[in-house]
């Protein structure tokens, strides 16, 4: 075998024990286990390792389980078409399925109409319009990343948002090489998604964060990590503490009262270099 | 080694049933999976209210997005991406109680579990896995054991030894690649080693 290419012996003894290799390279494990008493007693001690966690008793699901998700599906945290229903009638389904069909219809009218009008505004809109209407929250900025890896960065974005469930709480506009994710969150789920993004904060060229302040306008702070991005969304929010820093260092509150609004909200523009 | 699972293609016709509104396929593909989901839950987040909740919060995340899933995986194996990935952004969340409660926690295990556990590390034969799993104190420290590896450790080893996946298929659930299952199962089974070495002393 090719020394560069050689696994790790540890690396090659997991897989040994969880039948992941080759039948040749079983082989050569074997022998190496034959003739070297160490690695035999490391391949004993990884066997114990495994069989203890695998021994720890399956757990069977609580009884309750499948009467909460019904529960939970029959209060309406999905759309009526998926809403759980306990009648198992083919008849039911069928004229459910007829009116679904019919309102569907009516909505992807009424859909339609929307999107051509988004467009439309889309294309006569001044660039610098990315803040949608927004319900009051308690931190509002918007980050300026710029990136020469544009598709990859988004799709680790749309892959972070997706991770963390935020699919939901997210709009996307993407205009002339630009993509805009407007999330409207709260703070916690703001510093998951950063978390995931700092993974790949080394393909942005520049970051910068503009938070809306009291006074009118916007202050700027250039190159900024996740983490910084964090400290400074935490700094606005949280109560304010005696100001031993000075006035100097002081970030200005947004115009809301925190104690009214737990929600975030954040727009990520991505956009190439230049 | 096969995976120890059982996946048929039935999965397909009860998901495309759940796609036309069919309760009952619903209820079909939750039975059909609830248990080992909780499972693999319970062993990640080690605390059974939670794991219900998220067990309840992953069938309800599936049931909303099955139109969403394309095929292109499993659903066995989409059903777990969802599952573990709600676990560890849990998990992840509750970082700061997490480590408050390990801090503050006696983890105390009583002699003869202690004992017992040495001798089946340093046991030469083979001992009989249905009796460590009949030891209530044994399984303990497994779970303690299990909690203190970092969290990504953690789901590689429960979905390797505990459900039972091949490494091709932990690399698709958690959507990292064969090589990354394979370091992490290698360090994670070398920090359990450790730990429990640690606890014998």
């Amino acid at each position: 075998m090719n020394q560069k290419e050689e696994p790790n012996i540890e690396e090659l003894l997991n897989s040994f024990i969880d039948g992941e290799l080759t039948e040749r390279e079983q082989t050569e494990v074997q022998r190496l286990i034959s003739h070297d008493a160490q690695v035999a007693q490391r391949l004993r001690e990884l066997q114990k390792s495994k069989m203890l966690v695998g021994s720890l008793p399956r757990a069977e699901a609580p009884a309750r389980i499948l009467d909460e998700i019904k529960a939970s599906l029959e209060r309406g945290t999905l759309s009526g078409e998926r809403a759980w229903s306990e009648e198992p009638s083919d008849r039911r389904v069928g004229v459910r399925h007829l009116l679904v069909r019919k309102v569907l219809a009516a909505a992807a009218m009424v859909g339609l109409v929307a999107i051509l009008s988004a467009v439309v505004y889309t294309i006569v809109a001044p660039e610098s319009d990315y803040k949608p209407a927004l319900p009051a929250v308690a931190f509002d900025g918007r980050l300026e990343l710029k990136t020469d890896a544009l598709s990859t960065v988004n799709a680790f974005i749309n892959k972070a948002i997706e991770d963390n469930g935020l699919s939901d709480s997210i709009s996307l506009k993407t205009r002339r090489g630009k993509s805009v994710y407007s999330i409207t969150c709260s703070q916690e789920d703001l510093n998951l998604l950063l978390a995931d993004l700092a993974n790949i904060w080394e393909r942005f060229d520049s970051s910068t964060l503009f938070v809306e302040t009291k006074t009118p306008g916007e202050r700027k702070f250039d190159d900024v990590s996740t983490d910084r991005i964090i400290e400074i969304v935490d700094d606005l929010i949280t109560p304010v503490k005696p100001d031993l820093a000075g006035p100097e260092e002081k970030i200005e509150k947004p115009t809301v009262r925190v104690k009214d609004v737990k929600k975030v909200h954040l727009s990520i523009v991505v956009a190439g270099s230049e | 080694m096969t995976e120890a699972i059982n996946i048929n293609i039935d999965d397909a016709v009860l998901v495309e049933q759940c796609r036309q509104g069919d309760s009952a396929a619903m209820e079909q593909l939750i039975l059909k999976y609830q248990n080992r989901i909780y499972n693999v839950i319970l062993r990640i987040c080690a605390n059974t209210d939670d794991a219900a909740e998220l067990t309840q919060d992953t069938f309800v995340k599936i049931i909303e997005k099955i139109n969403e899933f394309e095929g292109r995986s499993s659903f066995y194996t989409w059903a777990f991406r969802i599952a573990v990935n709600l676990t560890l952004n849990y998990c992840q969340r509750s970082v700061r109680l997490k480590h408050k409660s390990l801090d503050t926690e006696d983890n105390g295990h009583n002699q003869q579990a202690r004992r017992e556990l040495k001798e089946f590390l340093t046991d030469e034969s083979c001992p009989d896995p249905a009796a460590v799993a009949q030891n209530k104190e044994l399984c303990k420290i497994v779970v303690d054991v299990l909690m203190k590896l970092d969290d990504a450790h953690r789901a590689v080893v429960v979905l390797r030894d505990i459900e039972g996946m091949n490494y091709a298929r932990i690399a698709e659930v958690l959507d990292i690649e064969l090589g990354t299952v394979k370091s992490r199962l290698s360090r994670a089974r070398s920090n359990l080693r450790k730990i429990m070495e640690a606890i014998l002393q």
